[in-house]
């Protein structure tokens, strides 16, 4: 998928309203519609990225996660970062899953 | 070569239905043809030269002088050229119009741009009701185009309004965007109790707190949208303070509504 520079601005989901669709906007993580919908942001936060990391072997990714958290973690809360997080979307992405945790041990 | 004034010879006794006088039907008008117009004043009908006293001659810019509130319906679906009026306008000013240009130096009445499409009206002084809102029974206010009050708007601006943008430099009255289907409003001053009522979608562009809102929008947090940077750098061209809006880097406050009905309206509120 198109996603320049790997950073999604406006994070997708799988699934949507509509049947034809295979991917929306992740409404719960949004925050221009959190007044619209159960949303999982605290108020303070404005903006959330989501990047997209796509690898041949599982610790590829895993890899890739803890270097990119690290680079993340090194602007700090001072430099506006209030939350890391990642998802399987309940399964419907894949079997795999990579607990944050573990990967940061 | 100059401009057709249209001089009004004395203060109207009865309203004056100023349909029909628009540039682009007396451009194809013999000078004679246009003094014969029968303009409808109450229950009588009388000729456009025993009402105005007619000097020039480009009928393409029209220039209505000494012009009153008692003038309806100036500029009812224009599609080209340019009126200018000297002085107030009565209701129903701009309505159905299709392009062209409006400039008014006075006050308006009320319904003023009821279904407009398209052009560009610009009023230097305060509008009556129901701006850009829809005459009765009709489905649609303003359907595009752009409106520009200097002074102040009554209540119900904007209300069914369906597309095009509406740009206030002073206050604006009670139920501002009400029933709003989807277009722009922007106000620089003070917006009136019931702001945004049953709007469905569309937005709503605010200097500063509306007195109300209804208790069904949603706050839905603050942010700096990029968007508005190159929106308001659209109205560069008008002048008169719209293109400061987004220059404050506080950002805005987004609420969402009206959740009354299908909600996807939004109401911008600068910090």
């Amino acid at each position: 998928m198109p996603f320049p520079g790997g950073v999604v601005r406006s994070g997708s989901k799988v699934g949507s309203k509509y049947k034809a669709l295979i991917a929306s906007t992740n409404d719960a993580y949004c925050p221009t519609l959190r007044g619209l919908t159960e949303s999982q942001l605290a108020p303070d936060i404005e903006a959330v990225l989501e990047i997209v990391i796509d690898g041949l072997t599982a610790e590829d990714v895993r890899l890739a996660m803890r270097a990119g958290i690290e680079a993340v973690c090194r602007f700090g809360a001072s430099g506006g970062v209030r939350r890391i997080s990642a998802g399987n979307y309940g399964g419907k992405l894949g079997k795999f899953h990579f607990p944050l945790r573990e990967i940061m041990a | 070569v100059s401009a057709l004034v249209l001089t009004l010879r004395e203060h109207a006794p009865e309203r004056l239905d100023m349909r029909g006088v628009v540039p682009d039907k007396l451009n194809a008008m013999s000078p004679g043809d246009i003094a014969a117009l029968i303009l409808p004043a109450g229950k009588a009908n009388r000729r456009l030269d025993e009402c105005f006293e007619l000097s020039g001659d480009v009928a393409s810019d029209l220039v209505l002088s000494g012009a009153t509130d008692r003038l309806d319906y100036i500029g009812a679906g224009l599609s080209s050229g340019r009126i200018t009026v000297d002085g107030g306008a009565g209701d129903f000013l701009a309505n159905d119009m299709r392009g062209g240009e409006i400039h008014v130096r006075g006050d308006v009445g009320a319904y003023t741009a009821s279904g407009m499409r398209a052009g560009l009206v610009r009023v230097e002084g305060n509008v009556g009701d129901f701006l850009g809102g829809p005459i009765p029974g009709a489905r649609h206010g303003l359907r595009g185009g752009t409106v520009l009050v200097h002074g102040d708007a009554g209540d119900r601006a904007g209300e069914r309004q369906r597309r095009g943008q509406i740009l206030i430099k002073g206050n604006a009255g009670d139920y501002l965007g009400a029933r709003m289907l989807a277009g722009t409003i922007v106000v620089l001053g003070q917006a009136g109790r019931h702001c945004g009522f049953a709007m469905r979608r569309g937005t709503l562009l605010l200097a500063g707190p509306p007195a109300s809102l209804p208790p069904t929008f949603n706050e839905s947090g603050r942010h700096q949208l990029e968007f508005l940077k190159l929106f308001t750098l659209s109205w560069r061209d008008l002048g008169s303070g719209f293109t400061e809006l987004a220059a404050s880097s506080a950002g805005v406050r987004r609420f969402v509504g009206d959740r009354a009905c299908a909600g996807k309206g939004e109401v911008l509120v600068r910090m």
